[in-house]
């Protein structure tokens, strides 16, 4: 019988990984028994912190290239790809300019960074916002006539009880009860049950999940 | 990357950019990759991740782009949206079940059923715990510190 080959790089990771991940757990589970755990654990979260860090810095540097090479090659959509640049380089230069030239300089203390935040990402996060609500709903009528069946019935209608129940009583109509009682049982009562039951299932998966990379049966981090 | 593509016998067709960020908040990434699937001509479309509701505004692209959208996260708010958008949604702990999906190995499909038992078991602690809370308040209250 052939044996697979074994990669001594890979071994070394897994070895590294499986170690470190034991360690940060012990770090939680010994608090009071082994000082030594607790700090190994707090500079393991320090460092992958430090690595999370330079980690966007790669991801960064990744769109700008991306981004640099479809403006370069003219591919569709290159002239958002135009906009995405000069975004970055205007930013980076708000947050590097100071509020001052007088006194020790200070990145992120000038007000031009603020004003790209609140003028900007602010006011195109809203629009995102109100055009997801819009998508939702447009969603919700979809559905039925694509999946009929109980189970989108019972969402379309439990989206429509939300609407009517959360919308502003108008002028001259008189207030109906049963709506709103009628939604905030369901918001309370069953929906909070299935939500718990979600978060119970998500939570035994990432428990699974956890075991099996501490266990080395699962390698996210190589071949 | 560059190893899949190697299993899949498509390592000439691999380049350095197929894997990258799109961009680093939720709502410039649903704006980002809205964008980037009708303009890169994608055909599928999977999104898994800790999701936030702006994955709706994806899977919608994805339609209207006439992509196979498979999305899961682990956010409830995100699933409700995407069990409506997506053709096909995986719900719950089912997007920590992908490697039994895809490759039915022995340790994927024994830590579903374990998580399956220890379902059973929580449930039934739940159930009896509701009853003891509901008709014998006081033996809850002597367990409690």
């Amino acid at each position: 019988m052939k044996l697979p080959r074994i990669r001594f790089f890979n071994v070394l990771l897994t070895s590294i990984a499986v170690a470190v991940g034991l360690i940060t757990l012990l770090g939680y589970f010994l608090l009071d028994i082994s000082p030594i755990f607790v700090a190994a654990r707090l500079q393991f979260i320090a460092w992958g912190s430090v690595l999370a860090a330079m980690a966007v810095w790669l991801g960064v540097w990744n769109l700008l290239r991306v981004h640099f090479k479809k403006m370069a090659s003219r591919t569709k959509g290159w002239a958002y790809s135009v906009f995405v640049l000069l975004g970055a380089v205007g930013a980076l230069v708000a947050a590097l300019l100071p509020a001052s030239f007088d006194g020790p300089y200070q990145p992120l203390a000038g007000p031009y960074h603020r004003l790209i935040f609140e003028h900007v990402i602010t006011a195109t996060g809203g629009a995102i916002a109100a055009l997801l609500a819009f998508v939702l709903a447009l969603a919700g009528f979809r559905l039925l006539r694509r999946r009929l069946s109980l189970t989108s019935a019972v969402f379309l209608v439990t989206a429509i009880l939300a609407l009517v129940s959360m919308a502003p009583t108008l002028v001259g109509l008189p207030e109906v009860a049963i709506f709103r009682e009628a939604w905030a049982w369901l918001s309370q009562v069953p929906a909070v049950a299935g939500a718990r039951g979600l978060m119970l299932g998500i939570a035994l998966g990432i428990i699974a999940t956890g075991l099996r990379v501490l266990l080395a049966m699962d390698r996210p981090y190589g071949d | 990357m560059k190893s899949v593509y190697g299993e899949q016998n498509a390592a000439d067709r691999y380049e350095g950019d197929v894997a990258r960020v799109a961009a680093l908040s939720p709502a410039s990434f649903g704006a980002a990759v809205t964008a980037l699937v009708s303009d890169e001509a994608v055909s599928g479309n999977v999104l898994i991740g800790p999701a936030t509701a702006e994955a709706a505004l994806l899977a919608e692209a994805g339609r209207r782009a006439g992509a196979t959208t498979l999305a899961g996260t682990d956010n409830v708010a995100a699933q409700a949206a995407l069990f409506a958008i997506a053709e096909h949604s995986l719900i719950g702990e089912d997007v920590y079940a992908t490697g039994a999906y895809l490759g039915r190995e022995t340790a994927h499909v024994a830590s579903l059923q374990a998580q399956d038992f220890v379902r059973w078991i929580l449930a039934g602690v739940i159930v009896v715990g509701a009853l003891v809370a509901t008709f014998a308040p006081d033996l809850l209250r002597q367990f409690s510190p």
